[in-house]
């Protein structure tokens, strides 16, 4: 199920001295099963262009397309597009409402015209995926809840639709080593064992950069690298915008400041760690 | 130098009787004028709740603090209190509070009553302490998050006070916000002589202060210099904590037999000695 | 839900925005009175004109156009409710309702009174930083400290309801998303439903007001301020000469319209 953008712009209040652009002629085709992440400045575009991804704002110009359909094309596409990719926003905890953690979770799989059996199923795969014990949270009250496990109520929330894309913006953020950690295991597992194609908007690439497939850059509300996360951060641009590079990018570019020939392009600790043993020796 | 804030056996609960739910258990903790320290920990294990302590928004159930001499528990100590103790929070969103900048850094001077053309002296001079000064008469909501919390920051710098205490400054910022506040702050600290409290997620910006205080459920695990603490694989694990990756990568470099000094916190001092 | 909002403050410099608050504050409730003063095509025509003119002199008409898109809708309802509601000589016949001369004019008066209405109220807050206002505020008021009201307190609280207005309007719009993003469809028809919809909107909405309001009480707290404290101000309210220039300018004016309309 590839999604792609076919030349989008969208302008936020348009006719209005307040007319502020948001992403222009943006092009991007994502492929079933890929995990792509997505950086860029603050205010960029990126929110903008992931709130393409499900029809929660409409291009100006250009199409959405899900399975080579475009979703605006009747009520009926919308509806599949909402339901097909999840979109996970930024402090999504802060979306909560439901008296228990089961009702909370409920909400999407019911919106979506779920049957009541086939729901409390989706809410005990849902929560079994994001590691929350069925029975003893489900009749919990989501407020009562910690950080870490309210967000994964909230991802928890968006699963039981069961999307096959999933977008996520900054899911990392707030959270503590171990909370990055436990989430990170979860969108591992789903992109890995399940297939489902992940959509990452992040300033912090580090905790992610030998997972990913690729990388897409966005600035000024448009595409301006798009590849390989090897490529991509390795090319002087990320810097010079002020976005995070992995240590090991890092490393490799003081290298070869200094004049060293550093082989490949390292992205991880362990893959610079061999090659700085490489050159010591 | 001299003690400024002493931390005796404090302990903090919410909640009454069988409701207790108890925070920080027995902490002691001494910090001194013109120091720079981190307060790393998971979610949950009290760092909130014992800088709270500092400025006397929570006062404790047991134990004491003091601050210059001054018991936090004593109301008419308060006003002195939270004008040398200065705070910064997590949302640059949720402290800012007038529509334009430079009312915004006067409030707590309008708080002292202290007379016009001193307020009008100091707001100018914290906002440039910053890099803020060309920005006096925007309203907030037309800054980025770093000049936000920059803004916040100023508007406790204008009240001279000794010590800041920021909770988790920059962990709603961006790459870029987290470093022009990182910076600021570094700033304060060198150039002021302020002493800074600062509680962090980022194991880089705790890897960059003088001292580091580790908690873990609501006592204190770790008191000391970073690069001890990030040393230490096994009690990070405990605590549930990463180490940074300079740190991670220097100890793999050490242990596939690289003749490295241990004491290496950023890239420059690594590739300095690599190419040494 | 983006861009300027009702009472939304625009910064300036223009001679409007250096006046003293509570030149403007003053001036602005005699004029909501001259409104109801109004009478016949050429005063009203005199009103519009001046107001015109005033924004104009504060260079905020762009906001202007903006603030008025939802007062236009309300200005159409009276109009055509007058126009079709006031008994008198009929000028058109729909069949269903009749026009009425007396019903147009009427229409017309009620519609003007609510453009000059919005307009001269829009202009203070657009013109006044809403610290000063409540400054200003708090100053007229202070009179009334004596019988017991807190001026201070209310002030404060104005303020920071005015500045607090652009972020609710984002959270709104950042829930609302998000809520349909699992499925919410807030133009649905089932009254059921929408409830539920609703419920998933304003519950998160009120517990991050109660959030932010925790937050901020806590910050302001940290920074010294408690409840009916004494306090400066950075921003001296001083009536300048220009302020005194102007009341007397507009006193005068306003005399002579009264004497001119029921006396002479």
């Amino acid at each position: 199920m590839p999604i792609e953008l076919r030349n989008v712009s969208y302008t936020y209040s348009k006719k209005t001295p307040f007319a502020r652009m948001g992403i222009s002629n943006v092009s991007i085709r994502i492929d079933d099963g890929e995990w792509i992440a997505v950086m860029g400045p603050t205010g960029s575009g990126k929110s903008t262009m992931l709130q393409h991804l499900n029809g929660l704002l409409k291009p100006d110009i250009g199409q959405v397309l899900l399975d080579h359909v475009d979703i605006h094309a009747t009520p009926a596409s919308l509806r599949e597009a909402r339901q097909k990719v999840g979109l996970v926003f930024q402090y999504p905890e802060h979306q909560l409402f439901g008296s228990t953690v089961f009702e909370e979770i409920a909400y999407g799989p019911d919106n979506f015209g779920f049957s009541g059996s086939d729901i409390e199923n989706r809410v005990r795969t849902a929560m079994d995926t994001v590691g929350l014990d069925y029975t003893k949270y489900k009749d919990r009250h989501p407020y009562d809840l910690s950080g870490g496990e309210k967000r994964r109520v909230a991802l928890a929330g968006i699963l039981a639709a069961s999307p096959r894309v999933i977008a996520l913006d900054e899911p990392t953020a707030g959270l503590d080593p171990l909370g990055r950690q436990k989430l990170l295991e979860t969108i591992t597992w789903l992109n890995r064992n399940e297939g489902k194609t992940v959509i990452w908007v992040t300033h912090e690439i580090t905790e992610i950069a030998a997972l990913i497939d690729r990388v897409v850059i966005i600035t000024n509300g448009r595409i301006v690298l798009d590849g390989t996360a090897r490529e991509v951060l390795n090319n002087p641009l990320i810097t010079e915008l002020g976005l995070d590079v992995p240590l090991a990018v890092e490393v490799s570019n003081h290298l070869k400041r200094k004049g060293k020939t550093v082989q490949g392009q390292p992205l991880t600790i362990d893959e610079i760690s061999k090659e700085i043993v490489r050159l010591v020796r | 130098m001299s003690i400024l804030i002493e931390i005796q056996n404090l302990a903090f609960w919410y909640g009454q009787g069988s409701e207790e739910v108890p925070v920080i258990k027995d902490l002691n903790l001494t910090v001194e004028k013109g120091e720079f320290v981190a307060v790393v920990g998971p979610n949950g294990c009290g760092k909130s709740t014992l800088i709270r302590h500092l400025n006397g928004l929570l006062i404790p159930r047991r134990g004491t603090v003091t601050v210059n001499g001054l018991v936090t528990a004593e109301d008419r100590n308060l006003p002195v209190i939270r004008r040398k103790v200065g705070m910064v929070f997590q949302n640059p969103d949720n402290q800012l509070f007038a529509a334009i900048v430079e009312e915004d850094v006067a409030f707590g001077l309008e708080n002292l009553c202290l007379p016009r053309e001193e307020i009008r002296k100091r707001v100018d001079t914290a906002l440039a302490q910053v890099g803020m000064a060309e920005y006096k008469q925007y309203p907030p909501h037309r800054l980025s998050g770093g000049q936000k919390q920059k803004v916040a920051i100023a508007g406790i710098l204008a009240v001279q006070p000794e010590c800041i205490l920021l909770d988790e400054p920059t962990s709603m910022l961006d790459p870029r916000g987290k470093k022009e506040v990182r910076e600021a702050v570094r700033e304060l600290n060198k150039r002021l002589g302020i002493t800074v409290i600062y509680v962090t997620h980022d194991m880089n910006e705790a890897l960059d202060c003088e001292r580091l205080v580790a908690l873990s459920g609501g006592n204190i695990v770790f008191d000391g210099k970073p690069g001890d603490f990030f040393a230490d694989r096994l009690r990070l694990s405990q605590i549930g904590l990463q180490p940074p990756p300079i740190k991670e990568l220097v100890n793999n470099l050490i242990n596939e037999g690289v003749n490295l000094p241990g004491q290496i916190n950023s890239t420059q001092e690594l590739v300095n000695v690599l190419c040494r | 839900m983006e861009g300027i909002v009702l009472g939304q403050y625009v910064p300036g410099n223009s001679l409007l925005h250096r006046l003293d608050p509570r030149t403007k504050l003053i001036v602005s409730a005699v004029l909501l009175w001259v409104i109801f003063l109004l009478d016949g095509p050429l005063e009203y025509t005199g009103f519009g004109i001046f107001i015109v003119f005033l924004y104009l002199l504060a260079g905020v008409t762009g906001s202007f156009l903006k603030i008025m898109r939802p007062g236009l809708y309300l200005v159409l309802i009276t109009l055509i409710i007058n126009m079709i509601l006031t008994p008198g000589r009929v000028i058109l016949d729909l069949g269903l309702v009749d026009i009425t001369h007396e019903g147009f004019i009427q229409g017309l008066t009620m519609g003007f009174r609510l453009v000059f209405l919005i307009s001269m109220s829009s202009l203070v807050t657009l013109t006044t930083s809403p610290v000063r206002m409540t400054d200003g505020l708090e100053l007229l008021m202070k009179p009334f400290k004596r019988i017991g009201i807190p001026a201070g307190e209310l002030a404060m609280m104005m303020n920071i309801a005015l500045r607090f207005i652009p972020t609710f309007w984002e959270e709104t719009d950042k829930i609302r998303k998000a809520q349909v993003a699992r499925g919410a469809d807030f133009d649905s028809w089932n009254p059921g439903r929408r409830i539920k919809y609703m419920t998933a909107l304003l519950v998160p909405l009120f517990v991050s007001a109660f959030r932010k309001a925790d937050e901020l009480s806590m910050a302001m707290e940290a920074r010294g301020y408690t409840v009916g404290m004494e306090r400066t101000s950075l921003h001296e309210l001083k009536m300048n000469f220009r302020d005194y220039l102007a009341l007397t300018v507009f006193f005068i004016s306003v005399a002579a319209f009264i004497i001119n309309k029921y006396i002479v």
